[in-house]
């Protein structure tokens, strides 16, 4: 039973860094309909940024709000650069694009900040809590993780551009009809991607350590989540995150044969497993026709 | 006729290398109806999207004094154009009231958006009990309605209609028109629709443009042209 508890514990930790990166891709899928898989790349990039104004002396909170705002700016810019001129291109071109992005960013970070690795710190320190079942750390993520969720129900629930976002990404043309400038709602979703994305980084990097490549893995357990809790629903991805954070430990724990190295394949199975029985993910909207 | 609102010369229209309309001249009254009657394909929905910006277009045309061809979709509905498009451009997965919101996503005026919504809902008593509801559970005539009450949300100075009686019973068909008149009537709304039910379009029409192919092959005052013999035989079916 400790066991058992230790294990639910360590899952829910780890899975506050998916239910982050789950947020992230649900932000950029709402707006755009399209997985970003550079959204990893973006948020190693960010943490990176944030680092480097730790290393220039810069206290922490002022790097973690200044990184938000950079990260949002960048979100904005990449959108309005490089997505923006291909808005009529079809999907597999956004692909490539997300691709090369994901390059470009690696190796970007990599010619910038080298390939060694790099620790970062935690705001919330280390200490143990509950009898050791969770780390300080661990627990500071987890709210950062809620607060972000409830920022964001607000934000779409409860405010005009919310809600103008929520139309552009559902009805584009629709959408323009009644004024909305609908390539500026998508630009905004690209920016607040890059922010919650950019907090997830730096949430995660006093876990993983940072390097370049530190959001690989991260990012599929990031997609498992977000399929599992549903595209379209904030709150799925969160939930959906955790999930997958303590199904994973539990298989790596009590199923022979699976331990360490085949947890990625959990998160995959899951994602298979989800589309296969309910495609729109456990929290995902179904949507109500008539024909 | 009265003052123009919108006027359109040598409108032409294409999708891609085809050509859709072949220079189409005509005019809409300030505070008038105006109904472009024709036959599937004729380019009566590319007349409005050519009006909205949706598709390539050239020629001029000018909307409350000012030259407005080539400004983009949200540019237009800025001005005061609200256009309620075919299939009804409905935010399905919304509430009506969020739909009703949407319509006046380019008004700040707090006060007047409520108010709006009020007024909206004095013209549809439906949609006010169906507030909290998914948009795309409404009915069809319903989703007419809810169409109609989000152009109304934008304040429009001019309406266009993309066939508002497609797919609707005949007496919901009656009631959407019924209030569209008293929209005309009370309101000083000016109106462009396009339809392909005559009889319903040309008794609530000041004026009336048949488009065949691309082209205008007859305008005139509504009543002339209902009684034109081959407008009879080829729409109104008697």
């Amino acid at each position: 039973m400790d066991l058992f508890l230790h294990q639910v514990f360590a899952g829910l930790s780890t899975g506050g860094i998916y239910a982050l990166m789950a947020l992230a891709i649900v932000m950029i899928y709402q707006a755009i309909d399209h997985l970003n898989f550079a959204q990893g790349e973006m948020a190693m990039f960010s943490t990176f940024v944030s680092w480097q104004m730790l290393q220039w002396g810069a206290p922490y909170w002022a790097a973690f709000l200044l990184t938000i705002v950079v990260s949002f700016i960048g979100g904005v810019v990449i959108e309005r650069v490089v997505f923006k001129p291909l808005k009529a291109a079809p999907v597999l071109s956004h692909v490539v694009v997300f691709i090369a992005l994901f390059a470009i960013l690696n190796s970007a970070a990599g010619f910038l900040w080298d390939y060694t690795i790099k620790s970062y710190p935690t705001p919330f320190g280390t200490t143990p809590l509950f009898g050791g079942l969770i780390s300080s750390h661990d627990a500071g993520m987890t709210v950062v993780t809620l607060v972000i969720l409830l920022l964001l129900y607000v934000f779409f629930r409860y405010t005009r551009i919310g809600l103008a976002m929520r139309a552009a990404a559902a009805n584009p043309e629709s959408a323009r009809l009644v004024g909305i400038r609908v390539g500026w709602m998508i630009a905004l979703g690209w920016g607040m991607a890059a922010a919650i994305g950019a907090v997830a980084g730096m949430m995660i990097a006093p876990v993983v350590f940072l390097e370049p490549n530190m959001m690989l893995s991260i990012l599929l357990y990031g997609f498992a989540g977000a399929v599992v809790g549903g595209l379209t629903s904030p709150l799925g991805a969160v939930i959906g995150g955790f999930s997958v954070g303590v199904i994973e430990n539990l298989a790596g724990t009590y199923i022979p044969y699976v331990g360490r190295e085949l947890k990625l394949t959990i998160a995959l199975a899951l994602i298979v497993a989800v589309l296969t029985i309910k495609p729109s993910g456990l929290f995902g909207r179904v949507v109500v026709t008539r024909v | 006729m009265s003052n123009v609102l919108l006027s359109a010369r040598r409108l032409c229209a294409s999708y891609g290398a085809t050509r859709v309309l072949h220079g189409l001249d005509f005019d809409i009254a300030e505070g008038g109806v105006t109904v472009f009657l024709g036959a599937n394909g004729a380019g009566k929905t590319s007349t409005l999207r050519a009006l909205s910006g949706m598709i390539d277009t050239t020629g001029e045309v000018t909307f409350a004094g000012r030259r407005v061809d080539g400004s983009v979709t949200e540019k237009l509905a800025r001005l005061g154009i609200a256009h309620v498009p075919e299939g009804r451009g409905t935010f399905s997965r919304m509430t009506v009231e969020e739909n009703l919101q949407l319509g006046a996503m380019s008004r700040n005026d707090k006060a007047g958006i409520a108010a709006d919504i009020d007024r909206a809902y004095g013209y549809f008593p439906k949609l006010r009990e169906r507030a909290t509801q998914q948009a795309g559970t409404l009915s069809g005539g319903e989703q007419q309605m809810l169409a109609v009450a989000r152009g109304l949300m934008m304040r429009p100075r001019l309406m266009l209609l993309d066939e508002p009686s497609f797919g609707l019973a005949p007496l919901i068909v009656e009631e959407v028109y019924a209030i569209l008149r008293r929209l005309n009537e009370e309101e000083g709304l000016s109106i462009l629709l396009v339809e392909q039910n005559a009889t319903a379009a040309l008794a609530l029409a000041g004026h009336a443009y048949l488009i065949e192919t691309g082209e205008i092959v007859m305008s005139g005052p509504a009543q002339d042209i209902g009684r034109d013999e081959n407008v009879r035989r080829a729409y109104l079916g008697y």
